[in-house]
Order: C-alpha cells, then structure tokens, then sequence
C-alpha cells in the first residue's frame, strides 16, 4: 500500500525537521523559562521575607539634608564637644583645613551611594583617644548615633581608639 | 511409486492415487503451476489442486504476469540451487559459498532432514499417507541396518536451497516458488525411513499426470544425495511402452545404462508434491511443521522479510514524527504558559520591590541607628571577661566584633598560670573562643573571642546596600 523504501527516508527527514525546528527549540526556550521562574520564585520569597522583617523596625525616615551638609555639620559638631566629652580626635582621615578653621574631608573620598535606600553615603575614619570609657560611650551615643551617623567599624587598644563614621544624606543638588 | 511399470500404470491410470479434493484443493483460488526448463526454454504447466495436468500443453507466458497470487513449482536446474551442510557450516558460510559459485546475489532457506525424533515421527506419520503407493510398491521390504544408516548419510543433514534475487524480483510477493528438488528430498527422506534404499545412483522424480499429457521430472540421486542429472519428458499416452521407454532414455541420458533396474527407479505422484505444499502451509506447532517453504520472495533479515523491516521502519518513524510533533506543540503551550507566569511573577517582583524600597525609606533612620556598631554592648562584654592583669583590645565591623584577651607572663614557669587564667574565661553568649596562643616573644598569651556584631541584614543593607 505504502512505499515504504520512499517514505522511510521522508519521514525521517520530516522527523529531523520537526525535531530541530520545533521541538527542540522549544524544549530549550522552555528550560530557560523555566529557569526563570525558579529565579524569580526566589526573588518573589527573599523580597515577602525581606519585607517581613523590615516591619520589625520603627519607622523613622532620615532627614532632607545633603550628604555635604551633614559631613560638615557632623565634623564641626565633633570638634566642638569632643573636649566635653573627654575625648580627643587626633585625626580625621583624608580630612584638610578648609576655610573659617572649620576641618573638612573632601567629598570625593570614601562615599557612595548605598543602594537599598539610593542615598549617598559618606564614611569617615575618627582616631583619637579617651580618658574613660564611659566618655567614649557617651561622645558616640550623644554625638554620631543620635545625630543620625551609624558606627560602622571600631578599634580600641589601650585609651586609643579608631572608629569609621558613616554618614547618610541626599545627593547634593548640582552633583 | 512407479518401481515397477504395471503398478505405475495402476497407479496413474487405474485411479489408485485417489484424488484428494477437499484436503489439496487450492480453497484461496490459487493456482499452481509446474514451472520447468525444456531445452533452454521455460515452460509452465498448469496444474489441478490434485497435483495433476491441468492441459495438455504448456505455456512460455509467465503466470504471474496474469495473475499475483500463484503458486509455482520450479524444476529448473540451473536456477533451483543446492547444497548440503559440511561439518559445522553456518548459513551464513553456505549462503557465501551458493553465491560463490553462482555469482550472482540469493535468497535462500535451510531445510533440516531428521532433525529430532518426534519431528521425525510425525512427518512419517503424514508420509505413509502421502506416499502410499510408493511404500506400496516395497511393502515386503523390510529396512536393514545398513539401507537405514546408508538412508541417513544420503538424505539427512541440513539442505539450503536459493536462487537467484533477480529470479524473484520480478515475481510478486504473493506467489509462491517452490524448490522442486527440495520437496522430492524430502519425499524422499521421509520414504526412506522405513523401507530399503536402492543401490545408488537411483532414479526419481515426479510425475504430473494429464490427459492426454502426462510430464515426468526425472532426478537422477547420487549417492551423496545430490540430484545430478535433470530431465523433464513429456508422454503424450501413458502406456507401458512410452513409460518404459522415459525411464530408459532418462537412464541412458544420466549414464546409467539402458538395462537399469526397476528398483532403482522410485518416482512420486504429483499429488504428493501438492499435499506436502499444503501440509507444509498448515498453520501447526513449529515442532509438527514439514520443514518445507517456498523461496523467499526477498531477502530475509533475522528471519523477517525486508520488506516488513521496512515497513516497520516506516510506521516506526512515522510515529517518531508524529510523537516529535506533538512534543514540540506541547512545549510550545507549555513555553508560552511558563512565559506568561513569569511575566506576572515579575509584575508581582516589581511590586513588591516598589514595597520594600517604601519600606526601607520609611524606616531607614531606624536602619541606620541599629545597624550602627553597639559600643555599649561591647564595651560591657569586653569587662564581663576582663581580669585585673590583662589587657583587652576590641576590633568590631558590623559583622563580626574580635575580643583579643592576653595576660603577659615573666617567665617560662608562670606561663600555664597565666594560660589557666585565660581558660576560666567565660565568653559571652552566642560567641567562640579560639585556642590559646603564644606571642612570637614567648612573654605573652593570648585567646581570641569572635561574636556577630549587628543582624547581618542591616550589616548588608549599610555595606552594600543590596
């Protein structure tokens, strides 16, 4: 009824064909959706995850003021009340003698943006020393935390101390 | 049998070979035909279901050509090949060494003479019917040892008969070719297996009576069971005289002397070749089949015919196809589905990342003041383990906060006090302590305590802020 002798090789012609136009394309595209919706599942879960945890934390959002600013107002405050607390900075990294004697760090160094909130972020090192501890504690909590600065890394040996100060503000208009 | 010629003459005019009508008529409307060589010219005879002259003549047209399903019985000596098994010869080696001799490609079947008793058995059970007149013809004759052994080496053994592919190829798969010289063989061997065997050479063959025409296939046998010598004689009247004189013609034309005795002369009956046909077409168990077939009518692959190869090739990949085919449409559904849930899982990403960011804008002054280094805590944890004597250094990130503890020692002999001393350190909860060490000086020990400084979220979320 059939030549099979004929349709034998165009069937399997026909088989190639269909495999490599059709099938396994497909098959591909479906792993790599596949893939995808792995992916994105996980980001879906880590995000829900995220946002559970973040409702653990009291809302209170930072202030308006430019990175600039703040690096400048926190370095002029340091200045001024470290003696009130007992506590001498020695040195600011990378900091410079600006005008009106007020001690500056120039904006170019140690900053970026911290992505998860887009502001810009701004560290700086402080090395000095203390007379007690409790003044130390107190020049921190009174003077970087209160004031919306985050102590991001701390050395004390001895009465010496070396502490990176980040700073958070908006990105200065113009930059 | 035709031993002797008034027994023959009985036999083929005297209606001793009855007809079998209701067993060997052919009931499909197959017709069957004798198909012989005649000096160098193919002749073919029609033949009745009883094996039997159909008409007077021949004709040189091939039957098939009018008719597809035929069945032939081919005595054509140069076309009809065969031969016997040597010692642990393969088909394979036997089908090499036809085409070596022939030169020209085969198909072929091997036929297996006295294979096992019960076989055996069975086939003479069937045989003493079918050649009735034959045994007839010697029913005095008792087998002897030696007639019995000299019948196995003559006609036992493994056969294979072939022609030529081209033969075939022109001849439709329905009809069948039957190897003449392979049925008489094995007429033979079932004959031979309870009554005495002529001096060798003998004379046999086949007879296919008619009226007024009757044709004798002559077979000269040799002694190694071979049919040497193939002669086809027409008889235009069956009498004595023209009977005689066939089998001395054939007898002289096969060097075997005018004067040869009736004896060695065992003819069949051409009924006999058609009840073997269709005994041998009876749908039995394999171990009561007659180990006779027609030719292939192509080449065989594992015992299966080309052609269905083929053909099972072809529904083999048209099912491939047709499974590939749907395979691939379910894979595109399946693709254009995943890739909508994706579209809206990446909606609800999108989304929940516009939440998050509101969320963290919305407490990142909070953020920033927990994410901060707690001096206190250190500052407490750090006199919690100190002892009047040590000294006590903190190097804190917001992920991980070291404690270095360390006692100086004089001398060699107050080095395990002061090791001791460290050890009673109790460190705070959820931190490690290393293992005591020495200073390069050997005047000073020291231990490391590591504690997690701040959760490691906000410690990320302040650091890189992913």
């Amino acid at each position: 009824m059939f030549n099979a002798k004929l349709l034998t090789p165009i069937l399997l012609v026909c088989l190639a064909a269909v495999h490599s136009g059709l099938t396994q394309p497909q098959l591909d595209e479906l792993a790599k959706e596949n893939q995808q919706t792995l992916a994105l599942q996980k980001t879906t879960g880590d995000l829900r995850a995220e946002m559970g945890a973040l409702q653990h934390f009291e809302p209170i959002a930072v202030g308006q003021q430019d990175i600039d600013q703040v690096m400048v107002e926190s370095l002029a405050s340091w200045t001024k009340t470290q003696k009130d607390y007992g506590v001498t900075i020695m040195e600011t990294a990378g900091a410079t003698n600006g005008a009106g004697g007020q001690t500056v760090v120039p904006t170019a160094q140690m900053r970026s943006v911290n992505a998860a909130s887009g502001l810009q972020s701004q560290e700086v090192v402080l090395k000095g020393s203390y007379i007690a501890l409790e003044d130390l504690q107190g020049f921190f909590a009174d003077q970087v935390v209160s004031q919306g600065a985050s102590i991001s890394g701390i050395k004390l040996k001895g009465y010496a101390f070396e502490a990176r100060v980040q700073l958070f503000g908006r990105t200065p208009k113009g930059a | 049998m035709f031993g002797k010629f008034k027994k023959a003459k009985q036999d083929v005019t005297g209606g001793l070979v009855k007809p079998m009508a209701p067993k060997s008529a052919l009931s499909n409307s197959q017709t069957s035909w004798l198909w012989v060589k005649e000096s160098d010219r193919e002749n073919f005879f029609e033949l009745t279901g009883q094996g039997h002259l159909a008409q007077a003549s021949h004709q040189s047209h091939e039957p098939w050509l009018d008719a597809a399903n035929v069945q032939v019985i081919s005595f054509c000596k140069e076309d009809d090949l065969d031969v016997r098994a040597e010692a642990r010869e393969s088909e394979v080696a036997m089908q090499k060494r036809i085409m070596a001799d022939v030169g020209v490609k085969i198909v072929s079947w091997p036929q297996q003479l006295k294979t096992d008793p019960g076989q055996a058995q069975s086939a003479l059970d069937r045989f003493k019917k079918l050649g009735r007149h034959f045994l007839e013809s010697k029913a005095s004759a008792q087998p002897t040892q030696s007639s019995k052994s000299n019948s196995d080496s003559l006609l036992s053994g493994v056969w294979m008969y072939a022609t030529a592919q081209s033969r075939m190829k022109s001849i439709p798969a329905q009809s069948k070719v039957w190897s003449g010289i392979a049925l008489v063989r094995y007429m033979l061997a079932q004959a031979f297996k309870s009554m005495t065997l002529p001096e060798t050479p003998f004379v046999t063959g086949v007879v296919f009576q008619g009226q007024p025409t009757t044709v004798i296939v002559f077979l000269k046998c040799e002694a190694d069971g071979q049919f040497s010598v193939q002669q086809v004689a027409r008889l235009s009247d069956m009498s004595e005289e023209a009977f005689d004189a066939a089998c001395t013609n054939f007898a002289e034309h096969a060097r075997l002397g005018r004067a040869l005795p009736k004896e060695r002369i065992k003819l069949f009956d051409g009924t006999h070749l058609m009840d073997l046909i269709e005994s041998s077409k009876a749908r039995v168990n394999s171990s009561a089949r007659v180990p006779v077939r027609a030719y292939p009518a192509e080449v065989e692959i594992f015992g299966l015919r080309q052609s269905t190869w083929l053909r099972a090739a072809m529904y083999a990949s048209a099912v491939a196809v047709a499974v590939d085919l749907v395979w691939g449409l379910s894979a595109l559904g399946m693709t254009a589905s995943a890739r909508s849930e994706n579209q809206q899982i990446k909606r609800d990403v999108d989304q929940l990342s516009v939440s998050r960011q509101a969320a963290i804008d919305a407490r990142f002054g909070t953020l920033i003041k927990d994410g901060s280094i707690p001096l206190n805590r250190l500052i407490e944890e750090a006199r919690s383990m100190y002892r009047d004597g040590m000294r006590l250094e903190i190097d804190a990130t917001r992920d991980m906060t070291v404690y270095k503890v360390s006692r100086r020692f004089q001398d060699e002999g107050s080095q395990p006090a002061a090791m001791a001393e460290l050890l009673q350190i109790r460190q705070p909860e959820n931190c490690a302590r290393s293992a005591p060490e020495v200073t390069l000086q050997l005047n000073e020990v020291f231990i490391n305590v590591q504690c997690k400084t701040v959760d490691p979220y906000l410690a990320r979320l302040l650091g890189s802020g992913t």
